[in-house]
């Protein structure tokens, strides 16, 4: 089972589970139904989306090596949750209740960037700029447990599974050396779809019957992210090289304002 | 005389040629060893010298030159630099190119052939 069947089987798994043992509660009182929810949601985060230090030693000798100039990105999101609300089931007190439905976030592209530098030995390293674009989509299965205090406020916590679209590319690498220098490769863009999950916690407060707003936090990892294919180039000649940037764990801890509608 | 213009600016791969080297860090040093001829008339052969120096402290075996168009050829005649090029820990050979027409491009020196590729492991 591929890792797309497991996302698929996982998301589903949370969704269906949630509704069928809600359904298995036979009667329930009016505000014990089923409400559709959407939900529009935001914010800022701060994304990780490259390896610090990576270095590589070719079969000449050269070292190959990358210094990220700053791991963690500020960017923002946009997303949008369907679902439906009900009570919990097992815990049909009053105040707690739960929301299942899909999640989908588009992550805005943050770009990587650092320091290059190749050679044989540190005197003869030519120092290059590079940088690139991380950018990532999520769609989850997303559960999310509320209570209730003072009557109007609703803490909550959440966790999702799914998977996330990522995306590195538009690789760039420039020196301002003159004369003689050595040649670095350039990478290929390249799409990646990964297991991903987030975890948040959070409060929402009703602003109108049926509109509630809420702020939260959640931390989510998009697995991992790289570049595609590296070469070196020059002219019409071309030379591969076996390895190539990125990050094993990819993973962003957000603000999130949020505005729901509940039917 | 039909005379055609020559770029007297040669990239070398891991060197990338130019009249000053004061600036970059490279594995190789190529400078022009002499005078770059400017033009070359047609049926007529010119010849540009680069002095190649290894500016590491290990030798350096197996390089090739890459990247010449049609137009240009490496002369090996001895003591000209060979193909292959092997070069000691800062010892440097003569590079003579045979021209025969336009260039517009540069040339890069490359470690192995053209079918082999540069293998790497991560560390």
């Amino acid at each position: 089972m591929d890792i797309k069947q497991n996302i698929f089987v996982m998301a589903n798994a949370l969704l269906v589970s949630s509704v069928a043992t809600a359904g298995d509660m036979g009667s329930i009182s009016s505000t014990q139904a089923f409400h559709p929810v959407v939900a529009l949601q935001g914010g800022y985060l701060s994304i990780n989306a490259g390896s610090k230090t990576q270095r590589f030693i070719g079969t000449d000798s050269d070292i190959f090596t990358y210094n990220n100039s700053g791991n963690k990105k500020d960017a923002g999101f946009i997303g949008v949750f369907l679902g439906t609300e009900h009570t919990i089931p097992l815990i049909p007190r009053p105040g707690f209740f739960m929301q299942a439905g899909v999640d989908y976030n588009y992550f805005v592209k943050s770009g990587i960037k650092g320091i290059n530098t190749v050679g044989i030995e540190p005197q003869t390293e030519t120092t290059y700029r590079y940088n690139y674009n991380f950018q990532t989509q999520q769609i989850l299965g997303t559960l999310r447990l509320f209570a209730t205090t003072y009557e109007r406020f609703h803490p909550y916590g959440e966790i999702g599974l799914g998977a996330a679209f990522n995306h590195a590319g538009q690789y760039k690498a420039t020196t301002t050396e003159t004369g003689s220098i050595n040649l670095t490769p350039l990478f290929a863009t390249q799409n990646q779809t990964q297991f991903s999950y987030s975890l948040g916690l959070g409060v929402e407060t009703q602003l109108y019957t049926k509109i509630r707003v809420g702020l939260g936090y959640r931390y989510s990892n998009f697995g991992s992210s790289s570049l595609g294919d590296g070469k070196v180039t020059f002219n019409n000649y071309q030379s591969p090289v076996p390895f190539t940037l990125g990050s094993s764990n990819t993973y962003a801890n957000q603000l999130i304002a949020r505005i729901s509608y509940v039917a | 005389m039909n005379k055609k213009k020559l770029l007297n600016k040669f990239y070398a791969l891991i060197v990338l040629l130019a009249a000053q080297n004061a600036f970059a860090g490279a594995n190789f040093n190529i400078a022009p060893y002499g005078a770059l001829p400017t033009t070359v008339s047609t049926g007529q052969t010119v010849i540009a010298y680069y002095m190649v120096t290894n500016m590491t402290n290990t030798a350096r075996n197996g390089y090739t030159v890459q990247g010449f168009p049609a137009s240009v050829t490496q002369n090996t005649t001895p003591p000209n630099c060979g193909n292959p090029i092997n070069l000691e820990a800062h010892a440097s050979c003569l590079l003579q190119l045979d021209i025969t027409g336009a260039v517009s491009s540069g040339f890069a020196i490359w470690p192995g052939t053209k079918d082999r590729a540069v293998k790497c492991q991560k560390t």
